[in-house]
């Protein structure tokens, strides 16, 4: 062990609602080593989203460890989140939003010039730099995205269902874009999908999380998600079929139950 | 093409007024030109001042109104805790037609500039306040935790989200605002003051010299018009976005 780099000890979350407490995260545990990504996969509402925003440093009142590199949430500053819907600002442009991370850090004036020019060319994004989000494809925003967080260089990259909203050839693109960044940066990477083929495509490690309160229930390591041609072959398609069946199993424990 | 719109609209306008008057034959309802030809010569005659006097109290006030109500409203909005504390203050207070206090301001400030600044203020500050703290209550959360996750903290937030998400909504209300203030302003200048373009209207009554009075009138509406025109380019220039989010 030792190289694990984020790592989740007996997580506990409770929401108030009223005067009493839902459990929404129960005994969470899991740990992902550095350079990997990791998937996250779960029915709706278990909580992927709110695991994603304490592990992001946005939701403090969870208890048991969540450390990143063996610092609090709070602590590690070098997180990126991007969430289910983008959160783009729709009053700023492209430019604005990408840098706002660089501006809000307040990094000097010329750097925030040049590392806002060079992301946005990476990202093929340069001639979209004065539009606002509201005249961008789904695809397009996904992009700015991912470049605003980018820019700041991050860790540890946080994706909330970052490509659910695409349609399926758009969605195939920005995988493949996703593990370009990824070989060239060696970020670390967790990425919370509903979509299996998805979390077998990227996920080198795939976490099954149960219906809430959710817990995960089972780690899948997964060789293949390494060059990212085994896209329809048939360990690929056995794999998921084998994570089908084990969230078929978490569905039907919660029937049971009701 | 606009400009041509709003013209055609005056011409209109001018011409409806032109009929009633020709319809009512009466004094007191001058034909258009003659009281156009009345503003060009009170211009020069003291009229300008009385503008200049009443546009000044006017601005004070709404800039007063966005100073105060922007801040607070945004405050109130993001808030729980504080909110619900002054909450019923508000609610209780909001409906109280403020400009009953109008004779306790004279008595309290005098009849001088502040005690009509403070009364405008006072109305179009509750609708500012009202209109922003709503707006920053409805914003969504995904562009906080969003821009708190690029590492902004309560300052940023509202440099970047609070205020900015809510402009629109500031500007509307700012728009309504004036409306309220111009009639406001009006009422305060038609009691112990020699000032302002509502004084230079009931001084025209008092003599009689109806033409003059409907120059203060075109003066009134002008500068409204024009004020509006200022918000409303305003909130084209700084809202884009908005028009292009639905
Ligand atoms: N602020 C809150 N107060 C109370 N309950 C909340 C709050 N936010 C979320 N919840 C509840 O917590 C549970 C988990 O929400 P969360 O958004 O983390 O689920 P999710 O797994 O991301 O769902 P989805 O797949 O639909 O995005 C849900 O049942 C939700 O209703
Ligand atoms: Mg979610």
């Amino acid at each position: 062990m030792g190289n694990s780099f984020l790592e989740i000890a007996s997580l506990n979350l409770a929401y108030r609602q009223g005067n009493q407490g839902v459990q929404i995260l129960n005994q969470v545990s899991f740990s992902l080593a550095e350079g990997k990504i990791g998937v996250i996969i779960g029915p709706s509402g278990c909580g992927k989203s709110t695991l994603l925003n304490v592990i992001a440093g946005l939701n403090t009142c969870y208890q048991g460890s969540v450390l990143i590199d063996g610092l609090s949430p709070r602590e590690f500053r070098d997180t990126a989140l991007i969430l289910q819907d983008y959160g783009l600002l729709p009053w700023k442009t492209v430019w604005e939003n990408v840098t706002l991370g660089l501006q809000i850090r307040k990094h000097p004036k010329q750097e925030i010039r040049e590392k806002g020019k060079m992301i946005l060319a990476k990202m093929g994004l340069a001639h979209l730099a004065h539009r606002y989000p509201a005249q961008l494809s789904g695809g397009q925003r996904q992009r700015i995205a991912i470049a605003r967080s980018l820019v700041l260089e991050p860790k540890l990259l946080l994706m909330d269902e970052p490509f659910s909203s695409l349609d399926a050839l758009t969605r195939e693109e920005m995988q493949h874009l996703l593990l370009e960044i990824w070989q060239e940066t060696g970020l670390t990477i967790l990425l919370v999908t509903h979509n299996i083929e998805e979390a077998v495509f990227l996920g080198q490690e795939i976490m099954v999380m149960t219906n809430l309160p959710g817990t995960v229930k089972e780690k899948v390591e997964n060789n293949l998600a390494v060059n990212g041609s085994h896209r329809g072959t048939h360990q690929s398609l056995e794999l998921a079929n084998y994570l089908r069946q084990s969230l078929y199993g978490v569905m039907q424990d919660v029937a049971a139950n009701q | 093409m606009m400009t041509a719109r709003y013209l055609t609209t005056g011409v209109v306008l001018l011409a409806l007024w032109w009929l009633v008057a020709f319809a009512i034959d009466h004094s007191a309802l001058p034909a258009p030109h003659r009281a156009l030809i009345s503003f060009y010569h009170q211009l020069d005659k003291g009229l300008i001042v009385h503008i200049g006097v009443s546009l000044y109290r006017v601005l004070v006030s709404l800039a007063l109104s966005l100073l105060l109500g922007v801040p607070l409203g945004l405050i109130l909005g993001r808030n729980r805790r504080l909110d619900s504390f002054l909450a019923p203050a508000i609610y209780l207070t909001f409906p109280i037609p403020k400009v009953v206090f109008m004779p306790v301001l004279f008595v309290l400030l005098g009849i001088g500039d502040l005690s009509k600044v403070v009364l405008i203020t006072l109305i179009v500050f509750y609708q500012v306040l009202v209109t922003t703290r709503d707006a920053a209550r409805h914003l969504e959360e995904a562009y906080v935790l969003s821009v708190q996750s690029l590492g902004a903290g309560t300052w940023e937030l509202y440099a970047h989200v609070y205020f900015p998400g809510c402009l629109p909504e500031i500007l509307t209300s700012l728009r309504l605002g004036l409306g309220t203030a111009m009639a406001v302003l009006f009422l305060t200048e038609t009691y112990a003051t020699r000032q302002g373009i509502g004084y230079f209207i009931m001084d025209a009554l008092s003599r009689m010299a109806y033409a003059d009075m409907f120059a203060g009138i075109l003066a009134m509406g002008l500068m409204g018009f024009f004020l509006y025109l200022v918000i409303d380019g305003l909130e084209k220039r700084v809202c884009l976005w908005k028009s292009l989010t639905k």
